[in-house]
């Protein structure tokens, strides 16, 4: 009898011990959970990103590097390795300027559709769901509340969506990675991280 | 049965046909372009083609945008008109466009280079190609994909159509607005097809008034839609205000209601008559002929005021005498309408020469009514209205003196002085040939336009090259060394488009395929190697033709009487002191069009002294006698008086007034013929038919002075000056002056 008041009373301490440290854990995990993607305001960043690109039928993907800005109505996508290609994307247009060189114009074409993603990007990071949604098709996709977000965006134009194909885009406080899967098995993946040398906001 | 009623039933079953005829007709056959109205360029078929061409180019295309309001209600709404303007049967959108530009740039991928690259590969700058292709496929979120990497590594395709379409950026990268272009594929300047736009257009409008979207167009079809519906307007207003005024003055002048009616059915028959035989003729009427039309009532209801006044006055004449009585004059003054009419067929544009076949049948079937079936229905004898008699009171007086001798040698010497003085350019009328000044547009649609202008950067475009050869390769070549000139010299920029930067000439092909080759691909591929792009699978296959050049290419060229031809739209002239290549010249229409005018306003001038010398010879015809050459002086000094007097009201001389100079003609020998048939106190009553038709004829045409369209407007101050100065002046036709007077009556 004894024996078995001293177990239940143990059996007792620690299934209140375990509730404890499961409320504590969940009290903490509330603490770290995620912004919904629509409540992000950031009006200024700067990242790190790296890319790789999977083409089918190729191995090894293509890997390239570089900072994203974005500053006022300004977004800079600087690709640094393996070359150095700025594009600046503002309400003025579109320039790219190469090795350093004078920012030229661009012309219709490849970096029109890297243009508009890169400023999806940044209407997502402002929250200007309108200007998303006048491109996309845009669906938060439900997640538990302790995982990142997952937006995905699909192009309204079919013959845009052809080309691009279906973007998702996850993060928490703010953009974090995205895939472009592309019609034929072809993917990018672009991961941001902090700048280094510590400019990240 | 007597001739007389075999001639109304024949009449009647005239106007049956040609009702019916109108009838299954008219639908679709009403032309509003207002090109139309100008002339053809007889002495350059091929500058006519292209004339036609660009023109045709340029009015079939049509841009909207759809701005403000939420984005997602903004889509759903350029959907909602675009779904609308797709089932209409005749509106491409311009996606189809690019889907073949596309497919056509890739076939010519390894054939075809842009300007710059083509300098680059010459200047061996190969390397620059090929290593902005690599930075692209590393680009973040470039638009590459596998299948490019095995057919195009070089994204040749993608720079071509760069260089090829460079104003797409401003439409690609504007969130805030949805845009929808392309083309009508059908006459723009069809009523049933302007219509229907505007019927989608208001319908959109009025689903989405409370949303916030505007909704702004550009477009040749909307000005001519504007244009049509001020023209009906006008129809309308001219139309109905002279119809008004004319049974007004009939009441007034006969107290009857069956002399409005008679009118009335005058003007049906005529109209419709006159109708029928140029849709039979043309196939289709120019809306402008139509305004003519509402003018011509001004006319044929003359003969019904000329048979009517030969029932008053207290002698009675049966049906047959009053026929009898004016017979030979309304004949007579008939023939001369119709001949001054009928000049105006031998200008080359298609709107006057249904002016003339409507205007000639129109008056013939007046007679025919006026000779056969207003007898039958206009009554035994006519009242005398108070109009009537106040008319006789007044102007019969005048109109029945006798001036002296001199009165009209003094007439004769002074047309002969002014006439003289207008030959040899002593006198000099301000002119206007510049077709630009023609029609106001509209104001809502030209801010319409700056606003789709200013949001997408459209350009609307009149001028262009034009370039000839003889075989299209030759015209090719020489369109090539064009524009090759033109970036020389810092004016490539101005070109919209051109047929050769699609399609180029063989012999660029083959020398862009050399340049390629060899400068590009066989020693700068090997950059891509880290790729794993294949030269051979990539460029090594000949490029098929399975696909025609694309039809803005094809829209852009032509052939005319075995010499064919390209045009190159462009937003500016060259300098003036850019050296054309052989066969290039730059084409301004609107320049062009002013100067065509400018020269048919002088031939229509001088076609005025042809038709006064068809008159005198008529004249001399049918009277035999010298002095019957008196008719034609009241009429000629009218239409050498009216250009001044119009002048110095401030109406400038134009071709219109020229054209409208041969109804005062017409008019004009009317009354003179009246005039000399029926003299003196015989012909009191006919003086007044005479005032009366001047009357009618002057408020009917002058009335068309309130029309917004030049063409119209001048016509009707013209046609108003010359018939107040022809009955004003007809006296003269009984001046002493000549020999005897006149017989009259026979």
């Amino acid at each position: 009898m004894g024996n078995t008041s001293r177990l239940a009373r143990k059996a007792g301490a620690l299934f209140g011990l375990s509730c404890a440290v499961l409320v504590g854990s969940q009290d903490a995990a509330f603490a770290r959970a995620c912004p919904k993607p629509e409540a992000l305001r950031i009006d200024a960043l700067a990242r790190q990103f790296t890319q790789e690109k999977f083409l089918q039928g190729r191995n090894a993907p293509l890997i390239s590097t570089g900072r994203f800005t974005v500053a006022d109505d300004t977004v800079v996508w600087h690709m640094t390795e393996p070359f150095d290609v700025e594009t600046v994307i503002s309400p003025e247009g579109i320039t790219q300027s190469i090795d350093g060189a004078p920012a030229e114009a661009v012309a219709p074409g490849a970096a029109q559709f890297g243009a508009r993603i890169a400023t999806s990007m940044a209407s997502l990071m402002r929250g200007q769901w309108d200007e998303l949604n006048s491109m996309f098709r845009v669906v938060v996709l439900p997640t538990s509340w302790k995982e990142n977000w997952v937006v995905t965006l699909t192009p309204l134009d079919d013959r845009l969506a052809d080309v691009l194909g279906e973007i998702t885009v996850r993060g928490c406080t703010d953009v974090e990675t995205v895939l472009i899967a592309r019609g034929e098995g072809d993917r990018e993946v672009i991961r941001f991280g902090a700048l280094q040398g510590g400019n990240a906001q | 049965m007597n001739l007389g009623r075999a001639a109304a039933i024949a009449a009647v079953a005239l106007f049956l046909v040609a009702a019916m005829f109108v009838a299954s007709r008219v639908q679709d056959a009403i032309d509003t372009d207002i090109l139309s109205l100008l002339p053809d360029d007889k002495q350059d078929a091929v500058l006519a083609a292209a004339l036609r061409s660009a023109n045709s180019n340029a009015s079939s295309r049509v841009v909207f945008v759809v701005e403000g309001g939420a984005v997602d209600q903004r889509r759903a709404a350029a959907e909602a008109l675009d779904d609308a303007l797709t089932a209409t049967g005749f509106f491409q959108s311009s996606l189809m466009d690019g889907e073949t530009l596309w497919r056509w740039l890739f076939f010519n991928r390894t054939a075809m280079l842009c300007p710059a690259d083509r300098d680059r590969l010459e200047a061996d700058r190969g390397r620059e190609i090929a290593l902005d292709a690599l930075r692209q496929w590393y680009a973040p979120m470039g638009a590459v994909s596998s299948r490019l990497l095995e057919t195009d590594p070089l994204l040749l395709t993608q720079r071509l159509t760069g260089c090829i379409a460079p104003g797409a950026a401003g439409v690609a990268n504007n969130p805030s607005i949805e845009v929808i272009s392309g083309v009508i594929d059908a006459s723009v300047f069809r009523l049933d097809v302007q219509d229907r736009l505007n019927v989608i257009v208001d319908d959109w409008r009025k689903d989405r008034a409370d949303q916030g979207l505007s909704l702004h167009r550009a477009g040749a079809v909307f000005h001519a839609a504007y244009g049509a519906q001020q023209a009906r307007n006008q129809i309308a207003l001219i139309g109905g205000l002279t119809l008004s005024i004319i049974l007004l003055i009939y009441w007034l002048m006969f107290r009857s209601f069956a002399a409005p009616v008679v009118a009335l059915g005058m003007i049906g028959y005529s109209l419709t008559v006159g109708g029928a035989v140029t849709l039979f003729v043309f196939g289709h009427i120019h809306v402008m002929a139509l305004v003519f039309g509402a003018a011509l009532i001004g006319m044929v209801i003359d003969y019904t005021s000329y048979y009517l006044v030969t029932g008053l006055g207290a002698k009675s004449r049966t049906r047959d005498e009053r026929r009898t009585y004016i017979i030979r004059p309304l004949s007579l003054g008939m023939l001369t309408s119709v001949g001054s009419f009928l000049v105006l067929l031998i200008f080359p544009v298609p709107a006057f020469q249904q002016i003339a076949v409507l205007g000639g049948a129109g008056l013939v079937a007046a007679w025919i009514a006026t000779i056969f079936l207003t007898p039958l229905v206009a009554g035994q004898k006519t009242r005398v209205g108070p109009a009537a008699l106040w008319i006789r009171k007044l102007v019969g007086r005048y109109l029945s003196r006798r001036p002296p001798g001199w009165v009209g040698a003094l007439a004769i010497a002074a047309i002969g002085l002014v006439g003289t003085a207008f030959a040899i350019g002593a006198i000099q009328v301000s002119t206007l040939d510049d077709v630009r000044k023609f029609q106001s547009p509209s104001p809502v649609l030209t801010a319409e336009e700056a606003r789709v202008r200013e949001l997408i950067g459209f350009t609307g475009t009149g001028s262009f090259y034009l370039v000839r050869g003889a075989t299209p390769e030759e015209v090719t070549t020489r369109e090539e060394t064009l524009l090759k000139r033109l970036d020389d010299d810092g004016e490539g920029h101005s070109v919209v488009w051109a047929a050769s930067r699609v399609d180029s000439s063989a012999g660029r092909k083959s020398a862009d395929r050399d340049l390629i080759r060899t400068r590009l691909i066989e020693p700068h591929f090997v950059l891509l190697r880290p790729l794993g792009a294949d030269k051979e699978k990539a460029y090594g296959a000949p490029v098929a033709p399975t696909t025609s050049p694309p039809q803005i290419a094809a829209s852009l060229r032509g052939e005319t009487d075995g010499i064919y031809w390209s045009i190159v739209p462009v937003t500016a002239a060259p300098q003036t002191s850019f050296e054309f290549p052989p066969s290039s010249m730059h084409v301004d229409p609107a320049q062009r069009y002013s100067r065509l005018m400018e020269t048919y306003r002088r031939l229509a001038t001088w076609g005025l002294v042809g038709a006064a010398l068809s008159t005198a010879f008529v004249l001399l015809l049918v009277y035999r006698r010298l002095s019957a050459l008196n008719l034609m002086l009241p009429t000629v000094a009218a239409v050498l008086l009216t250009p001044l007097i119009a002048c110095a009201l401030g109406f400038p001389f134009s071709f219109f007034s020229a054209m409208g100079l041969f109804l005062v003609a017409g008019a004009g020998m009317d009354y003179a013929i009246f005039q000399w048939e029926h003299p003196g106190e015989q012909g009191g009553w006919t003086q007044v038919g005479i005032a009366l038709a001047a009357l009618v004829t002057c408020i009917s045409v002058g009335l068309l002075a309130l029309s917004s369209v030049l063409p119209v407007r001048a016509l009707g101050i013209t046609v108003a000056i010359g018939v107040v100065l022809s009955l004003a002046l007809s006296p003269l036709v009984r001046s002493r002056w000549g020999g005897s007077a006149f017989s009259g009556g026979k």
